[in-house]
């Protein structure tokens, strides 16, 4: 019998023994890592989603450039392939003129032609993507035609002035490929070839994706040879990578969570970096309905909520307490004071309520787990003003109908910002057949904001825009059509031996990163 | 073999009705669950936010505002001729999308069952041998603390463990075999301990019969009657539990492949119903029913080359 017992043990000590020898002594991440000049980091979705989406990969690749960008301190438009742009006729006419000299990563010329083909792509009909829908009347509302005046200035004419058209077309709104990579539906028909610093080598889907720097890169050229993005999406795995060494840094949106961010510190290994983030994360309110369509209802919500608490206890100060609806990347943003004053949010909510209870459902995606904990202290503080608060906590597309159809009273949202121009946001939200207004049953409308939202959409005055956007601002902070909580800050974290590792509103920038030798 | 080929064919034709069954009802409660495709498709998480003539344009477009019944037959008359149609969201047709996963969940599963199938019989053996010594009682805790342990959480200490700390193993990801391993441990060893405690309690039960007594009686050794008699004896109820486990985890361990980040079947099937993607539903719901069926088929099979009293049964 011990004689068997025994056997048994050496072979399960055999087995685990093999095991751990198959190993190796450290673990190397895969092949490419071995070779000093790649860098390995990993995000939370596959950055490369293909022929399919509409930008086959998402900017912050750098595999495709835009004729626009941003400028990431001012939010303003900034030349990219486009060096200078110049309105006419009031708006109704664009000229761009186009940087010389620039090729793609097939070896093609960039040029109007080029360009223009991406136009005729576009037309062919809408793109799904993951990043952002690929729509011309979306980026280029209102386009009669485009042509080129000579092989380096392009013309749009739009039916009506358009006075911000720079504006829409930043970042995804003017991406250009090289026309080669494209069939005859519009898709890709390979990896996107692009002018920026780095090219695709391969494209494991939802695994990875390998970049190799672009050496006729026509600007400054990237400092590390290699790069391959992981796609891991759980956030703690994330970190155990980053830790274990098998990743050098964590990119995109919600690369990694305050609290891991934290820990992170710790580690004298490890960095952090921050930066404002386009996001803005709020509360919608239903307004076609008793309380929420008394102004001074959501105004009391908003007086309770302890954004400042809100923000340190949940997510480690990594948020910036807002009331206004405006993100703050916006050039337009005007800073506007935080109020919490529980004594005047119980005034206006016992005016409202008169005196009464008042029992809400508080709609919240289940999936993010921090909208539980969040909810929980908001239902604490708005029970101080006599709202009786119901959490229920449902899948994304569910809580999605259940706001079509008004079906609740509470719920928590967000809202990105397309592009620079706060037009859309205020449209959204503050005018009575804007977009966010009608489908989550927000109900608002103010006469002023209203005038405001005309007087602006055709002006082309930028002191006379910004004066404009100060008011409707103003307005939304007075009126709250919907609660604004906090802005996101991107945060990313990385290996101290790369350098250039800075956040950016939407994420990294690649070709900034080098790696000690 | 008459009788063999006769449950085959009966086996194989009821697989018919219930694929049949199985995708009406998917194709329906996909169709009832509240949310719209067309604006998921469009809305990336509330980041962008699409417009009402953006949502009805991909309505048509993706042909949703038609009726269930119209959608569903339009559906299915394709999938007779094998096609079964583009997903919504990423617009990959769904056979690329099976042919791309299936591998990864398979290269996930079969050395899972394996692992399960021989560390329970092992264990488990070991454990009725002698019960009673120090490092047996230990493993028999340790089949307690295993049985209690939710998947998730020891994914997460196995990462911590070997990943982060040991550096043996890679956190996440299938760049090449050493990614399966984490990922089949962590889907292993809950059901090793489930294994092993049934086979621990059967060979319990088993070495207490009067046949063992007589072998025993007989002069024959311990071992010899646990490993040539009372083993293949309880062989039945340990090839059904490792059944319902591979068909189990063929349909696609959400959890570990999020963990892991396996871009397997169980990622396929969460996207799927987070987007209202009917097609890639009805793919994997035709495919994960087809794979129990089969399963069970071979199951049947196994349970009727092994077992006389079916056999005996049928005469």
């Amino acid at each position: 019998m011990d004689t068997l017992k025994k056997s048994i043990f050496i072979i399960g000590c055999i087995c685990i023994t093999i095991l751990i020898c198959s190993c190796g002594k450290y673990y190397k991440p895969t092949e490419t890592s071995s070779e000093a000049s790649t860098v390995i980091l990993a995000a939370g979705r596959h950055l490369a989603p293909g022929e399919k989406d509409g930008y086959y990969c998402s900017k912050i690749l750098q595999v495709w450039e835009p004729l626009i960008t941003d400028n990431e301190l001012t939010g303003r438009p900034q030349s990219c392939l486009a060096t200078s742009w110049e309105m006419r006729d009031n708006g109704k006419v664009w000229l761009f003129t186009l940087q010389k000299g620039v090729r793609f990563q097939d070896g093609t010329s960039f040029n109007a032609d080029a360009v223009l083909k991406n136009f005729d792509r576009m037309k062919k009909g809408i793109k799904t993507s993951n990043f952002y829908l690929l729509n011309i009347d979306s980026f280029y509302p209102g386009l009669e035609k485009y042509e080129k005046f000579d092989d380096y200035t392009i013309c749009l004419t739009f039916k009506q002035p358009n006075a911000t058209q720079p504006y829409n077309m930043m970042n995804y709104g003017s991406a250009i490929y090289s026309p080669a990579c494209f069939d005859d539906d519009g898709n890709f028909n390979g990896p996107a070839v692009g002018t920026g610093p780095f090219k695709i080598t391969e494209n494991n889907m939802n695994k990875y994706v390998k970049l190799e720097r672009n050496d006729d890169y026509y600007g400054i050229p990237a400092k590390t040879k290699k790069i391959v993005v992981k796609n891991i999406p759980n956030a703690e795995v994330r970190y155990s990578a980053l830790k274990s060494g098998e990743i050098m840094g964590v990119m995109d949106l919600d690369a990694i969570t305050p609290v891991l961010a934290e820990e992170l510190k710790k580690d004298n290994r490890f960095a952090v970096s921050v930066s404002k983030s386009m996001i803005i994360r709020f509360l919608l309110v239903n307004g076609t309905k008793f309380p929420f369509n008394d102004p001074r209802m959501r105004r009391a919500v908003s007086l309770a909520i302890n954004r400042t608490a809100l923000v340190q206890t949940l997510y480690a100060g990594y948020a910036s307490p807002t009331v206004n609806i405006l993100n703050y990347t916006s050039s337009y943003y005007k800073k506007i004071p935080v109020a919490y004053d529980l004594e005047k949010a119980k005034h206006l909510a016992a005016e409202v309520l008169q005196g009464k209870k008042y029992t809400m459902v508080y709609c919240i995606n289940g999936a993010d787990v921090t909208q539980k904990g969040e909810a929980e202290l908001i239902a604490f503080w708005l029970s101080e003003i006599g709202l009786d608060i119901k959490i229920q906590s449902m899948e994304y597309s569910s809580m999605l109908s259940a706001l079509r159809h008004g079906r609740y009273d509470l719920a928590r949202s967000q809202q990105g910002m397309p592009n620079g121009d706060p037009y859309f946001i205020f449209h959204s939200f503050m005018m009575p057949q804007g977009n966010r207004n009608v489908s989550d049953h927000i109900g608002f409308y103010d006469e002023a904001a209203s005038r405001y939202m005309q007087e602006v959409k055709y002006c082309v005055d930028e002191k006379k825009r910004k004066e404009i956007f100060d008011h409707l601002q103003d307005i939304s902070v007075e009126q709250q059509p919907v609660i604004p909580l906090f802005n996101d800050v991107t945060i990313v974290a990385y290996d101290r031996r790369l350098h250039g590792y800075d956040a950016k509103p939407y994420g990294i920038t690649l070709s900034a990163i080098e790696m000690d030798e | 073999m008459n009788m063999k080929m006769n449950f085959i064919v009966k086996r194989v034709l009821s697989v018919i009705p219930v694929l049949f069954g199985i995708s009406i009802i998917t194709f329906s409660i996909a169709f009832l669950a509240p949310g719209d495709p067309a604006e998921m498709t469009l809305d990336q998480n509330g980041i962008y936010f699409p417009t009402q003539e953006q949502i009805e344009q991909m309505r048509v477009t993706m042909g949703v505002n038609a009726s269930w019944h119209s959608q569903y037959f339009s559906w299915i008359k394709k999938a007779l001729y094998g096609d079964l149609g583009h997903s919504y969201h990423n617009k990959n047709s769904v056979l690329s999308e099976l042919r791309m996963r299936v591998p990864v969940t398979l290269q996930l599963a079969v050395p899972a069952l394996l692992l399960t199938g021989l560390g329970g019989i092992i264990l488990g053996t070991l454990c009725a041998l002698d019960p009673k010594t120090l490092p047996i009682r230990i493993l028999s805790h340790l089949f307690d603390i295993f049985l209690a342990t939710p998947r998730f959480l020891l994914a997460l200490l196995l990462i911590f463990v070997m990943g982060e700390i040991l550096r043996l193993l890679p956190t996440s990801g299938v760049t090449d075999y050493k990614g399966y391993l984490l990922p089949t441990m962590a889907l292993s060893i809950t059901t090793i301990a489930v294994v092993g405690r049934l086979v621990k309690n059967k060979l319990a039960e088993e070495i207490r019969k009067p046949y063992c007594f007589i072998a025993l009686a007989h002069g024959i050794q311990h071992r010899q009657i646990v490993f040539l008699y009372a083993l293949p004896n309880i062989i039945l109820p340990i090839i059904a539990i490792l059944g319902n486990f591979f068909g189990e985890i063929l349909g696609g361990s959400i959890i570990i492949e999020n963990i892991f980040a396996l871009p397997g079947l169980g990622s396929m099937a969460i996207e799927a119903i987070r987007f209202r993607d009917y097609p890639l539903l009805q793919g994997y719901v035709l495919f994960t029913g087809c794979t129990y069926v089969l399963i069970s088929l071979v199951l049947d099979l196994l349970l009727y080359l092994l077992n006389p009293k079916i056999r005996f049964e049928e005469y």
